[in-house]
């Protein structure tokens, strides 16, 4: 195995968190692998791969990548272009050499989300035809250059985050409900109407299996984020499009045959959040998960069986999530990766260890997503 | 054996930077406790005191309708009030961020019209009955300010109903005003003393600075983007007065003029605090722009509409877009980063 070690920069040490030995001890437990993410530093975009000991290994993005990903076998990455931008960047998972970039078909982009279909053959994607505004889930041979094969409905508006269950072969997709058009940037143009759902559709097919929405009073909760455990529980996060709301309620749990179960409404001191969830992943085990707000710089940690609120943690600009052999470990806009574990004798989760990451001095600015 | 050597060599660097990381710790711990003792917890005392006053000058006109020195006096003190909110307006953390306290304080950009049906709902509906307790949660507690100034601005005559409503809201700015200052002395304050606390509400004194910082760097960018561009459009002709904060009571200048007032005086502050930190630029185009906003005649809605005065509106503005990135610029080189994926998520 490689033994790398990551480009410490000495203010790490000047944040007082973990020093050093515990800090790449802790890291060096996580997996084997490496951890990937788009980043943007100054004003490039690019694909970061980080490895224990080692400096960040980067590929140069055509504009701003969203998700980044390992197939299965952990061979290649994909770099999914954040919306509304049309490319899907493939590269050598060890060297991080570019093998092949895709252009969305013409009147689509991509929503910045995919995952690989579970013997690591098909890639799918979410997409929007933007002249209809309908939502599409674009499956790729990924034996064949990652040709297109075919287009399903993803059964409603703006399709974000998507992933496959581990016991059916159903995909399971968030649309956020929120219509954009390139022409209008980012700008979302159906608040008022919008309507979002959680869609589970067969691989094969397409057929909608079962449409799942909040409450009418909730039509403003963009679902947009989401994760599957071993057991296919589905827990989701959401953004509040609405700019009345009161706080607390936009993390959920479901799954197959169950209505969507927001988490109960927290005291209003306690539910310390923008109502904005930027990333959700469970950790290995699959009853915990953790849930970031990148606009409250806050990092939440839920027990799944019961929907509570674990504990809170501060972490300025924190936005992607990723299991680790520890419990989790988390990446920021400030450039810092952070791990965390349970602590068993109190129940909460807590910091181990924290590192600043730079490349040659600059900022790596790790965007929303890890893996 | 490599490895080994690159951990000592880690170490070494990071006790290089050790000394001087220390002393940049101490710097921003005293700049942040210097903005929240002098600025911070004296604007939300402001608040409040003048959310007293609006409160007491409200009940004593409602009592009498028809005394006009008491009508004046309560408009004064709901200008009194409209400043020491923008005075604090940039602070969009802590405890103004629960329980809706920010909204039912001021709901701006109102692009619906939001406050102007409620109360329209509330002056028609009689049926609608709530007691002080009932109110904050309510549907009807969304933007004091602008309820304040719609009713108080308008042509119609002010009702009993509309005095209900008026004291449901000025009861609730006060509770909620009271609470602010009462939260930021005694919790808040404690936070910023020692930052690196466990299970505290920051990181270390760098993300302290930072969110004490994000606010007066987008405080710029509200200015130019919202208070002025948005309602001046593209050209003088087409200018929107409806779209400014307060156009109603003339207020909008002295209301950007506050938030500029705050901003400059963060950046002086960070100045005093980190001797080496470059902010000369951000700071002269800072002034030179408040003393242009001051030459500018009022009311803001007029201003707008007159060509010449436009011109000059739309070079602030530029001006504030200008100040605005300088200073990012010269925070990042200061290791502050005010955010990434908190200000553009997806």
């Amino acid at each position: 195995m490689r033994r790398r070690q990551f480009l410490i920069d000495g203010l790490t040490l000047c944040t007082g968190l973990i020093a050093l030995p515990s800090v790449s001890s802790a890291f060096d437990t996580k997996q084997n692998d490496a951890i990937l993410s788009a980043v943007k530093i100054g004003n490039r975009f690019a694909l970061c791969k980080l490895e224990y000991n080692s400096p960040p290994q980067l590929l140069e993005l055509p504009g701003r990548a969203h998700q980044v990903l390992f197939n299965p076998n952990k061979s290649m990455v994909v770099a999914v272009a954040r919306r509304p931008q049309t490319y899907l960047t493939i590269a050598d998972a060890y060297s991080l050499e570019k093998l092949v970039q895709i252009e969305s078909p013409k009147n689509t982009h991509f929503f910045g989300h995919a995952c690989f279909s579970r013997d690591g053959n098909f890639l799918f994607t979410t997409e929007q035809n933007f002249e209809t505004g309908e939502g599409l889930i674009g499956i790729r041979d990924v034996r064949d250059q990652f040709r297109l094969l075919q287009h399903h409905a993803s059964h409603g508006i703006g399709p974000h985050e998507l992933a496959t269950l581990h016991k059916l072969d159903y995909l399971v997709v968030a649309n956020g409900g929120i219509r954009t058009h390139p022409n209008t940037g980012r700008k979302k143009l159906n608040i008022d109407s919008m309507h979002p759902n959680l869609s589970y559709i067969d691989v094969e097919s397409g057929e909608l299996i079962e449409q799942r929405s909040l409450s009418r009073k909730h039509h403003q909760l963009s679902i947009r984020h989401i994760d599957v455990n071993k057991q296919d529980v589905v827990v989701f996060g959401s953004q509040q499009q609405g700019r009345i709301h009161t706080q607390g309620s936009c993390i959920g749990k479901t799954q197959l045959g169950e209505e969507l179960r927001l988490a109960t409404k927290l005291p209003d001191k306690q539910a310390n959040t923008s109502n904005y969830v930027g990333s959700i992943r469970f950790e290995s085990s699959g009853r915990y998960f953790a849930a970031s707000d990148p606009r409250a710089g806050l990092i939440s940690f839920w027990d799944s069986e019961t929907m509570t609120l674990v504990n809170q943690l501060r972490s300025r600009d924190v936005c992607g999530i990723s299991p680790s052999n520890l419990a989790f470990v988390t990446s920021s806009g400030a450039g810092k990766i952070n791990g965390y574990s349970l602590n068993q004798s109190t129940g909460k989760f807590v910091k181990q260890w924290s590192e600043l990451i730079q490349d040659k001095g600059s900022l790596i600015s790790f965007d929303n997503h890890l893996s | 054996m490599t490895s080994l050597f690159m951990r000592h060599k880690s170490l070494l660097l990071g006790c290089l930077f050790f000394t001087s990381c220390s002393l940049a710790n101490a710097d921003w711990n005293s700049f942040n406790l210097d903005v929240v003792n002098t600025q911070i917890i004296p604007g939300y005392e402001r608040l409040q005191s003048s959310a007293s006053s609006l409160d007491k000058a409200r009940e004593k006109f409602c009592r009498n309708k028809k005394d006009t020195q008491a009508y004046s006096s309560f408009k004064n003190s709901y200008a009194e009030f409209g400043v020491a909110w923008q005075a604090v307006q940039h602070i969009r953390f802590g405890p103004i961020s629960y329980a809706k306290r920010d909204v039912s304080i001021q709901f701006w950009p109102d692009k619906k019209g939001y406050s102007g049906k409620r109360i329209h709902e509330f002056k028609t509906n009689t049926d609608i009955a709530l007691s002080e307790q009932e109110f904050p949660t309510s549907r009807f507690s969304i933007g004091a300010l602008n309820v304040l100034e719609r009713i108080l601005y308008s042509e119609e005559p002010i009702d009993n109903r509309s005095c209900e409503l008026l004291a449901l809201h000025t009861q609730n700015v006060l509770r909620i005003s009271s609470e602010l200052a009462v939260e930021w002395k005694e919790s808040m304050r404690k936070q910023f003393e020692d930052p690196r606390q466990l299970d505290g509400f920051f990181e270390d004194e760098i993300d302290a600075a930072t969110a004490l910082l994000k606010g007066a760097a987008e405080n710029l960018e509200v200015i130019s983007a919202l208070k002025l561009l948005r309602p001046m459009g593209s050209f003088a002709k087409k200018a929107k007065f409806q779209r400014l904060e307060a156009w109603r009571s003339g207020l909008s200048l002295p209301f950007i003029t506050k938030n500029l007032d705050v901003s400059i005086a963060m950046i002086e502050t960070l100045q005093q605090n980190i001797t080496n930190a470059e902010l000369s630029s951000a700071t002269s185009i800072l002034e030179s722009a408040k003393n242009r906003l001051m030459s500018i005649n009022p009311p803001l809605a007029k201003a707008i509409k007159s060509n010449e005065q436009y011109r000059e509106l739309k070079d602030i503005a530029q001006d504030l877009v200008h100040a605005h990135s300088e200073l990012e610029n010269t925070l990042t080189k200061m290791g502050i980063h005010l955010g990434f994926n908190s200000r553009d998520g997806d």
